[in-house]
């Protein structure tokens, strides 16, 4: 008999820390992965309650434990935002196809990133900076519609002193916002890479990564190089319920990640087309 | 080929009772429903098909897939399934098996559950003799004659039954009982080649279409054919709880009896509910993409990952639909 | 063709010309049944039929159709739920135009894997109050007697409710073939709400069927389309006849009899009745 794939594994909440008002990121250990790609999703049970798809947002390099950041939206999230230190989840996965790490040595980074699409990304930023040596510019545009609903605040500084071009914007400010004003799609032309060349991961609300695709190839960023974590609603995570099917691909196996042209093939809808 | 006469094959069934689960169709309230029989004599071999397909002798409407106990910690675990006999399924409802098993088994992640019953249950097929008027297995290869994923196909010829042994454990089934077969002769093989061909001729007749056309159907989309179409469906989940082949599951957990309890049940992509997130966001939002899906996914994205239809062509849809939705008119468009 | 068929379709014919309606609901063959379709052009009346294999209740797509001008073909009992779904602000009578058609019951539909032959009227149409809609704009006469059974089965008098849930599915075909089955968030379709859990067969199937005929306590019309939709052939109709009777006992209120009769619930005021 194989191993039950609908069984999760026991994981405790070690730390809980607020990111804005309806996010909090959750660590919880052990880490049951042998390991993972950064951009890979794990589905996490709350007993009893039910359980969803959450992107891991901490570095794969981390074997003591798992982060994830979560917003609260529906049944599984809200008892998610209840639990303390201490409680049990349980954990299954890693499942999907993560952001193409083994495309990237040597070259620029482009890191665009919308709300809480920073997630899958954040898990991005932390193993490329394990290994900063390996490649080129790494820049980060990162948006949020308030500067409070800017994900991983005291993060983010750290990542740009470790050689992280970082560029934020908020649709709308607040007291004491000095960045700049205006959607994520203004501030691409900010970083000068080699856009020919350069590799783009971009995760965000649908609408937002649709903006940002057309103005990534306006800039003449080659469509080759350019990879969106598209969402789905999803129940198995291995490719058999068929809630995330569309156009002949699963999301939870064929994505969540998925390169430009493989997004234009999909139909409408979850295409961000 | 074997030859089994009819007082062997009652001499067989006898034996099966005593020995095993046997799983048959047995007539209740008008309809034929498989049972679990006592004796030989409850099955009636003599139907055109089951109201519902056997689909659920191997992924039941409702299982539970994990159980968490948070005082003793006891973890459920996938349990071998009961050894059966499925006595009596039509061809194309023993091809929707070959289906599941190139979905549901495929690696890295077998589902255990499906897995435990379709080792346990030997599935015997009997070919149609009258096919039903909403049928149209010949266009998918999957009957009426022979199907693709029984151990043992039946045939019934004058005076008893050609009896094929598709599979390792068709083949031991058969062995077990050496005895009551014997080689088929050449006025079997004759009558039974005619049968083939008759039956061949008579489905064809009514639709042959173009298989390779078929598939291609979701790249040639036509919007107008299925907006009118789609018109018409009230998204019920009618076609997909009947349907032999569709698989799509949902989860639910709850707590039960001092447990944390997952179970995995059936589900139907004609649901609004379906595709909708948390959020609210739905990719698949409109009723014409939900019921294009479900074509598109049996006629085009099977095919194409696995190299059979998601369609075997039993007609339970086309019959029971409350608002006539025919999938015979796809087929005849496209194919 | 009969009488009937051929006045309908010029009625059609004529509302279509006319453009007084931008579609017409009606039925049309399919194999050896009858199945719902949509007409919007003149030359396409031709498809219209009219007989008593015509069980399914049009007034189900009414609301989906709101903003259009829409001619519906009405039975009896469908009128009644023209009636219900106008009071409770779902459609605007102004803008539906009701082709009546005179019905002396409809037949069981053909199911698959059935033993039966030969056709049977369905049991909810014996007990039938309307053979004519209560709002008309047009009525076809059809005149005759009831079809009779062409063999004699034993009507359906299995009593034991619990056993006859347990053969259902829970595949919605009784909830969203019915006209007054509308709420956009369904509490027995799972989800939200969660009041009954959508996978937990069979043990919350009472549940299911109970709230749902709850819900239609003193609204259903009792055009069978639950009953006939129903792949595994409940009677729910027979259930839904019976908190009718209830109903209609302590309230004298049937439902969709006429348009200026107000449903208790909806007039039942906070504090009493001054």
């Amino acid at each position: 008999m194989g191993l039950n794939p609908y069984a999760p594994k026991p994981a405790r909440i070690v730390r809980i820390r607020d990111e804005t008002p309806d996010t909090k990121t959750f660590t919880l250990s052990p880490n049951c992965f042998e390991g993972f790609t950064p951009g890979q999703f794990a589905m996490l049970t709350v007993y009893g309650v039910g359980e969803a798809p959450f992107s891991i947002c901490s570095s794969p390099l981390n074997k003591d434990c798992l982060q994830f950041s979560i917003r609260r939206m529906g049944r599984v999230t809200r008892m998610i935002h209840e639990a303390r230190v201490g409680d049990e989840v349980g954990v299954r996965g890693p499942y999907g196809r993560g952001w193409p790490v083994d495309r990237m040595k040597g070259r620029d980074i482009l890191i665009v990133g919308g709300g809480i699409g920073l997630a899958p990304l954040r898990s991005l930023v932390l193993h490329l900076l394990e290994g900063r040596e390996n490649y080129g510019e790494i820049a980060v545009c990162y948006g949020a519609r308030t500067p409070s609903l800017l994900m991983y605040r005291d993060e983010l500084g750290e990542w740009a002193g470790r050689g992280v071009k970082l560029y934020l914007t908020v649709d709308v400010g607040e007291e004491g916002w000095e960045g700049s004003v205006g959607v994520v799609t203004t501030i691409l032309g900010k970083p000068e890479l080699d856009k020919a060349d350069a590799i783009v991961c971009t995760c965000g609300p649908p609408v937002m990564i649709r903006f940002v695709l057309r103005r990534l190839v306006e800039l003449g960023y080659s469509k080759e190089n350019i990879y969106a974590s598209l969402e789905s609603r999803m129940r198995c995570g291995i490719g058999k319920c068929g809630h995330c099917h569309f156009g002949g691909k699963h999301v939870c196996l064929d994505g969540p990640v998925f390169q430009y042209r493989e997004m234009t093939s999909l139909p409408k809808g979850i295409s961000p087309f | 080929m074997l030859f089994l006469d009819e007082d062997g094959f009652k001499r067989l069934l006898e034996q099966l009772v005593s020995n095993i689960r046997v799983i048959a169709p047995v007539e209740t309230d008008g309809y034929f429903e498989f049972k679990t029989i006592k004796h030989g004599g409850e099955a009636s071999l003599d139907y055109s098909n089951t109201r519902l397909p056997p689909k659920r002798f191997f992924l039941p409407q409702r299982e539970v897939v994990f159980k968490h106990d948070p005082k003793t910690r006891a973890l459920h675990e996938p349990m071998g399934g009961l050894e059966a006999v499925l006595l009596g399924v039509r061809p194309c409802d023993a091809s929707a098996l070959n289906i599941f098993d190139s979905v549901l088994l495929k690696p890295p992640n077998p589902d255990p559950f499906y897995e435990s019953r379709r080792r346990s249950i030997t599935v015997v097929s009997l070919s149609c003799a009258k096919p039903r008027e909403e049928c149209f297995c010949n266009v998918f290869e999957a009957g009426p004659i022979r199907g693709s994923g029984e151990d043992i196909t039946l045939t019934r010829i004058t005076g008893g039954f050609l009896v094929e042994a598709r599979s390792r454990r068709g083949q031991s089934l058969v062995e077990v009982s050496a005895s009551l077969f014997e080689e088929a002769g050449p006025e079997h093989l004759e009558e039974y080649g005619e049968l083939t061909c008759r039956l061949t001729r008579e489905m064809n007749s009514r639709i042959e279409i173009s298989r390779e056309r078929l598939v291609r159907l979701e790249a040639t989309l036509d919007e107008g054919f299925f907006q009118q179409a789609a018109q018409r469906c009230v998204e019920c989940s009618l076609c997909s709880f009947t349907c032999p082949v569709c698989y799509c599951f949902d989860t639910e957990d709850y707590f039960e009896k001092n447990a944390y309890v997952r179970t995995k049940g059936w589900d139907t992509c004609a649901s609004t509910l379906f595709t909708r997130m948390a959020s609210g966001l739905d990719p698949r939002v409109s009723r014409v993409d939900r019921f294009c899906h479900r074509f598109c996914h049996k006629l085009s994205r099977i095919p194409m990952a696995f190299n059979s239809f998601g369609c075997v062509g039993c007609g339970r849809c086309v019959s029971l639909c409350p608002v006539g939705v025919d999938i015979r008119e796809v087929l005849k468009r496209w194919g | 063709m009969s009488r009937a068929e051929e006045e309908l379709r010029s009625i059609v014919r004529k509302l279509l010309e006319r453009k007084d309606v931008e579609l017409v609901l009606g039925y049309e063959y399919y194999g050896r049944s009858v199945r719902p379709c949509f007409v919007s052009k003149p030359e396409e009346v031709e498809r219209l039929v009219w007989n008593s294999d015509c069980w399914f209740n049009l007034a189900t797509y009414l609301r989906s159709l709101r903003s259009r001008r829409v001619g519906i073909v009405a039975k009896g009992c469908d009128g009644r739920s023209i009636v219900e779904l106008v009071k409770e602000n779902q459609v605007d009578r102004g803008s539906i135009v009701v082709i009546a058609v005179e019905c002396n019951g409809v037949f069981k539909p053909f199911k698959y894997g059935s033993t039966h032959v030969g056709r049977r009227l369905a049991d909810y149409c014996r007990r039938c109050v309307t053979r004519v809609s209560p709002v008309a704009d047009y009525l076809v006469k059809k005149g005759g007697q009831a079809p009779e059974d062409e063999n004699t089965v034993a009507g359906d008098n299995a009593s034991d409710w619990l056993s006859l849930f347990r053969k259902c599915l829970k595949c919605m075909a009784c909830v969203k073939a019915c006209p007054l089955c509308y709420c956009t968030e369904c509490s027995i379709e799972g989800f939200k709400p969660d009041l009954v859990h959508r996978l937990r067969v069979p043990q919350e199937l009472f549940t299911f069927h109970l709230t749902r005929a709850l819900h239609m306590a003193g609204r259903c019309v009792e055009c069978g389309a639950c009953e006939s939709a129903c792949p595994v052939e409940i009677p729910l109709t027979r259930l839904y006849h019976e908190l009718n009777e209830w109903f209609r006992e302590n309230y004298g209120y049937a439902p969709g009899m006429s348009l200026s009769e107000a449903p208790p619930p909806l007039v039942f005021k906070e504090g009493g009745e001054d």
